[in-house]
């Protein structure tokens, strides 16, 4: 019973906390807000990580700026449309197990991998 | 009506539901009203069918006693495996692996509707009895990228395991990965967590 209704509620709370998401990312400057959390891996180490720009590229793309969102991470903003499709399999995957096969063949997650890796190197280089 | 029947469906165990709503057909019982349960169009009766034993009894014994008792278990123990058609090589699982019996292996049909599709042989008729573990890939994606690189590369890699594991029809061995994912993605989560909420607050400090 509280599965079955923590299954329907999560839907819903998928959308309203993207929206939340989007709304903050939308008003607020990531460079120019003190409260938006920085990476500790920049920071510390004055290297980009991989996922560093992700915040700078939502609120770009948030405002049709594709040229500043492809300079802020590039990766990110390629990869969300795959990362959508994981997701996608993943919250079927009893329902649509073929997809999921696919999806999660071993080749296609070595990429992922060895696609963040060699991201992570190339940025820094 | 044994109280096991009251338990939510569970995607591993589709082949013993399966087995038991042959045996019981019940129209106005709750489990029928479940959405993976309605799905599968069972016959009432298939005579090739072995009828599984009853175990009510033993049940009631059991539950007297205080002690512990699997009916679920029993019943997969008593059951003799199913038909092999022409064609097809048995499947042995690995040692300790626990297997899963299906009401009637000649009609694939009369599977739950979420292995869809007839099973040709071999692997692809295993894998689509038993859906992949979760490998948690986007999970991990997001705890490499947004939380910690090195744990999440473990947790990568780990999922990696489940899929070439579950290729390879180690299913127990890509569950046991699937279970290590989990771990290491939740630790890198928390460790994500820990680090930003110590340096958040120094940054704001600081300057």
């Amino acid at each position: 019973m509280s599965r079955l209704s923590v299954r329907s509620i999560a839907p819903a709370a998928l959308v309203l906390g993207a929206l939340a998401c989007a709304a903050l990312y939308f008003f607020i400057d990531p460079l120019s807000s003190k409260w938006i959390p920085k990476c500790v891996f920049h920071s510390v180490t004055g290297w980009d990580c991989p996922g560093c720009g992700s915040q700078r590229m939502l609120h770009a793309l948030l405002h049709g700026d594709l040229k500043g969102a492809w300079n802020a991470n590039a990766f990110i903003l390629i990869a969300s449309p795959l990362l959508a499709l994981m997701a996608f399999s993943a919250s079927f995957r009893t329902r649509l197990p073929r997809l999921y096969r696919i999806v999660n063949s071993v080749p296609v997650i070595i990429a992922v991998g060895v696609a963040i890796l060699v991201w992570t190197l190339a940025r820094n280089l | 009506m044994n109280p096991n029947n009251n338990e939510m469906p569970n995607p591993e165990n589709a082949g013993n539901q399966n087995l038991r709503n042959n045996e019981s057909p019940l129209p106005g019982c709750p489990e029928n009203e479940t959405p993976e349960s309605e799905a599968p169009e069972n016959e009432t009766h298939i005579p090739e069918a072995p009828e599984a034993p009853d175990f009510s009894n033993e049940e009631r014994w059991a539950e007297t006693l205080h002690m512990r008792f699997d009916a679920e278990e029993a019943r997969r123990a008593a059951t003799p495996p199913p038909y092999q058609p022409e064609g097809t090589e048995p499947q042995i699982p690995p040692y300790g692996q626990p297997q899963q019996y299906y009401s009637d292996p000649q009609r694939p049909d009369s599977e739950p509707s979420m292995y869809y599709g007839a099973p040709q042989s071999g692997v692809e008729a295993s894998q689509q009895r038993q859906p992949m573990p979760p490998t948690y890939l986007v999970w991990a994606i997001i705890a490499t990228i947004c939380c910690c690189l090195p744990s999440g590369i473990v947790a990568i890699v780990f999922s990696a395991n489940v899929s070439s594991k579950y290729y390879a029809r180690d299913f127990e061995g890509a569950r046991r990965a699937s279970r290590r994912a989990q771990w290491w993605i939740i630790i890198s989560i928390v460790v994500g967590i820990i680090v930003n909420s110590l340096y958040v607050p120094l940054t704001l400090l600081l300057p």
